[in-house]
């Protein structure tokens, strides 16, 4: 997908969206579904309000909480991905962690870390980084040894082997990796803001839903639709931008059942 | 230019080369022909300083081969090319890693893309090349660097018959402008012929030498044409049954 498609692919399915909303709102005709357009005038006034800085610090914990992840999540990645020795003892103890359901620790981490925003985020990161310690041990260890030789042979240290083979073969499945943890800390930002704390996009629209305003509500769900929404488009303008090799290969869409 | 005294290789108590002295002299043109699995690829990595025999001594150029020198350039069959790079930036590569100088960088990328007529896909990236232009940049990066000693792995395997043709032409006539030292391994007899100026086939494993050839119609132009290829071919192929033969 070129820039510009990516552009109007994404305008035209938000119209298809906010057309089927606007004809559900006809046919219920209940002020549990809103006006979208009612909605969207609201969110713009809220913005200038206090929204912004209900999403700001759930941007916040977002970008904290996925920055600590990839750090710690490729590190490890790599470590269990080039070595015998830690793929032997680490790997058995991330393969036993990664299927537990970590959401449930939260009151663990509010105990620990406190109400605020530290248990908020290491939660998230916690449930990331798993998927990125896999996917980075996957992707190391399907790398094709003959990458290795030819560079090797001309005298490669170490470093350079990372430089140039090691790092740059990670990145297509830690991008895939990214945009799925979007979505996943972004729910489970929505479920920990309801806990001990009045800042965050999912305290605002739990908040509204308990004042019965469904007009706020709305708006909050638009803005965190949005928030996602938006932080997904970016991590693919990025990908397209310096990663055009990997459309090449995942290759252009083709019809193998014509 | 390259000696092995009494090599053997061992993976894991399997004895994969054995007692294996040969000696490669500066500026010559060896094919390495012999049944699969006998250790082929494991030899050219001896040679590539990539991995260390078991017991035996390399020298190169007199000197213990202890590690990757960086005047030897190897060249495989499959993935050579990084997919992540363009067709300039994998040519460029062993000219960053010897560090060299920015300023002759460009000039020696853009000279090496012209002798090998790469110049219309140079900022293409691997996966959208052909398999021949492929290997036409693995050899482009092999010769940016300016080797001394060019090792190739069943490099032209993969590839159709006329460009092979083509490709083993071009080698050929670098071999003799430039005398640079190749060694190719190969499967197939007849490319073993048209390179090698010494043909050397090798046993099954644990492989060792098992007879060496001087090849008479390396340097005639037909070679593919002459009364000697044919003779030649004969004989070889006479001797990898026996090597078969050998090992029932
Ligand atoms: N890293 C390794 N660990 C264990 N065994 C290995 C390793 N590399 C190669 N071998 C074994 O060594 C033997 C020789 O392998 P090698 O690749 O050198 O053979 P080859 O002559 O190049 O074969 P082919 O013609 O099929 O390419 C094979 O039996 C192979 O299984
Ligand atoms: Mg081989």
């Amino acid at each position: 997908m070129r820039i510009n498609s990516l552009k109007f692919s994404t305008l035209y399915a938000l119209l298809i969206v906010t057309v089927c909303w606007y004809v559900i709102h006809l046919l219920l005709n209940t002020p549990t579904v809103p006006d979208p357009l009612l909605t969207f005038s609201r969110l713009v006034n809220l913005l200038t309000d206090d929204l912004l800085l209900h999403l700001l610090s759930s941007l916040g914990r977002i970008v904290v909480a996925t920055s600590i992840a990839l750090i710690l999540g490729i590190t490890v990645g790599l470590m269990i991905g080039l070595s015998q020795f830690f793929n032997t003892y680490l790997s058995p103890i991330v393969f036993v962690l990664f299927p537990l359901p970590k959401i449930a620790f939260l009151p663990i981490l509010m105990l620990l870390f406190g109400l605020g925003n530290q248990s908020k985020i290491i939660l998230v990161a916690l449930i990331i980084v798993f998927q990125i310690i896999i996917t980075v041990k996957d992707s190391v260890m399907n790398l094709k040894k003959e990458y290795f030789l030819s560079i090797k042979t001309m005298g490669a240290t170490r470093i350079e082997l990372f430089k140039h083979i090691i790092f740059p073969s990670i990145l297509p499945s830690l991008f895939t990796a990214l945009r799925l943890s979007i979505g996943t800390s972004i729910s489970v930002l929505f479920f920990a803001e309801n806990y001990a704390t009045t800042f965050g996009i999912g305290y605002f629209i739990m908040d509204s839903w308990i004042r019965i305003d469904y007009i706020d509500m709305y708006a909050g769900i638009v803005a965190i639709s949005l928030l996602g929404l938006g932080l997904f488009l970016l991590i693919q303008l990025i990908e397209q931008r310096y990663l055009p090799w990997v459309q090449l290969e995942k290759g252009t869409q083709q019809s193998f059942l014509d | 230019m390259i000696t092995s005294e009494n090599i053997s290789l061992y993976y894991n108590n399997t004895e994969i080369l054995s007692d294996l002295s040969l000696h490669i002299n500066a500026h010559e043109s060896l094919a390495i022909i012999g049944p699969s699995g006998c250790g082929k690829t494991s030899l050219l990595h001896i040679f590539a300083g990539l991995i260390k025999p078991t017991s035996g001594s390399i020298f190169v150029n007199h000197t213990p081969l202890l590690k990757p020198r960086r005047t030897t350039a190897l060249i495989s069959q499959h993935y050579s090319l990084l997919p992540w790079k363009t067709v300039f930036e994998n040519i460029c590569l062993p000219l960053h890693i010897q560090k060299v100088k920015r300023s002759a960088f460009d000039a020696r990328t853009k000279a090496t893309l012209t002798m090998l007529g790469l110049n219309h896909v140079k900022s293409k990236y691997p996966t959208e090349l052909s398999g021949g232009e492929q290997q036409r940049v693995a050899i482009a990066r092999a010769l940016v660097q300016t080797p001394d000693l060019l090792l190739f792995d069943e490099a032209f395997s993969s590839l159709d018959a006329i460009t092979r043709d083509r490709l083993q032409s071009e080698l050929k006539h670098l071999h003799q402008s430039t005398k640079t030292t190749m060694i190719f391994v190969t499967h197939d007899i007849e490319e073993a012929l048209y390179l090698g100026e010494r043909i050397l086939v090798m046993s099954t494993q644990p492989g060792t030498v098992f007879k060496t050839f001087v090849n008479p119609s390396y340097h005639n132009p037909d070679a593919k044409m002459s009364q000697g290829f044919h003779q030649l071919s004969n004989q070889l192929r006479q001797t990898l049954n026996e090597v078969m033969h050998d090992a029932n």
